[in-house]
């Protein structure tokens, strides 16, 4: 059993996003059609098989913004920032939880859905708890985290972007995921 | 975690997890109900704070009021001590309802974006 960053203990969740009720995702494009940058990496594996006890309660997801520039020995590699140049890669990073257990929710499947330039994009993330990542990056193995990129274009022009992640479960539970409020803390394209 | 400096400054509550000595560190919490996803506003939360051996606890408070309904977190803020020295700062938060439900928050596991203090 996959156990969570974020204990659930007798019931409560400590997440550091809101997470928005209801079905939410209805209407929203699933995360397979949708093409990803910076990808190359082959097909996805299969699915995950269910973890005993799951489902219980509803299904929670979190996340936040990092910049995941490469190498990954840049200085800036992973770094929490909000404030992205052109042809940086912007990071989202989230973790799905299922609710009654508090273990993370490997089956979900999340999708950033960026605002950009008038245009909806559907960014597909990956789930870290498969494949070989180095030890001394993730120290806590498997990750409990999903991951998608988005490059910010050569010509885009400077600009707050808004996102949600919406995600959904081999069980049919869905969630989405809407960053803190505040203006500042919001997605930037700077000079 | 963001950059709490005083409203008005131009990087106040940016995101960020690299901070210098005497500068705001800020943290910004949701708490979910499990059976609802829906917040749960009697939560009491602290955060924890690892530093030079020592767990420095910060109350956190509800940001939401009357005039700011839309503010539905949890704010603490923690300015770095003068004598702190660089590298990695551990921290967690806990937090309690009303029903004595309780939870706990760990960061995600990736060394670089962990709170550090830098020069």
């Amino acid at each position: 059993m996959t156990r969570p960053r974020s204990a659930l203990l007798s019931g409560v969740l400590v997440a550091a996003a809101t997470i928005a009720g209801g079905p939410t995702i209805a209407g929203q494009q699933p995360a397979a059609p949708a093409p990803a940058q910076g990808r190359g990496r082959g097909a996805p594996p299969p699915p995950p098989e269910p973890q005993a006890g799951h489902p219980t309660g509803k299904l929670l997801i979190w996340g936040d913004v990092a910049s995941f520039d490469v190498p990954g020995t840049l200085p800036t590699h992973c770094i929490l920032t909000n404030r992205f140049k052109r042809g940086q890669r912007m990071g989202f990073r989230m973790t799905a939880i299922d609710g009654g257990s508090g273990d993370v929710e490997n089956t979900a499947v999340l999708v950033a859905h960026l605002k950009y330039a008038g245009a909806a994009i559907d960014v597909p993330m990956r789930w870290r708890g498969v494949g070989g990542f180095p030890a001394a990056e993730y120290p806590r193995q498997p990750s409990e985290m999903w991951t998608g990129v988005w490059v910010v274009p050569a010509d885009a022009q400077p600009a707050v972007l808004s996102y949600t992640v919406t995600a959904t479960d081999r069980f049919g539970r869905t969630a989405t995921f809407s960053p803190f409020i505040n203006l500042v803390s919001q997605i930037a394209i700077v000079e | 975690m963001a950059l709490f400096q005083p409203p008005g400054h131009p990087d106040n509550c940016i995101l960020r997890n690299r901070f210098k000595r005497g500068e705001p560190v800020g943290f910004r919490m949701f708490v979910a109900d499990p059976s609802t996803q829906k917040r749960e506003e009697s939560a009491q939360l602290v955060v924890h704070v690892n530093v030079a051996g020592k767990t420095v606890d910060i109350p956190m408070r509800y940001r939401a009021t009357a005039a700011q309904p839309e503010r539905e977190f949890w704010v603490a803020k923690w300015v770095v001590p003068q004598d702190t020295p660089t590298g990695i700062i551990r921290y967690t938060v806990t937090a309690t309802d009303k029903y004595g439900r309780t939870g706990e928050f760990r960061p995600f596991e990736v060394q670089a974006s962990q709170l550090t203090i830098v020069d």
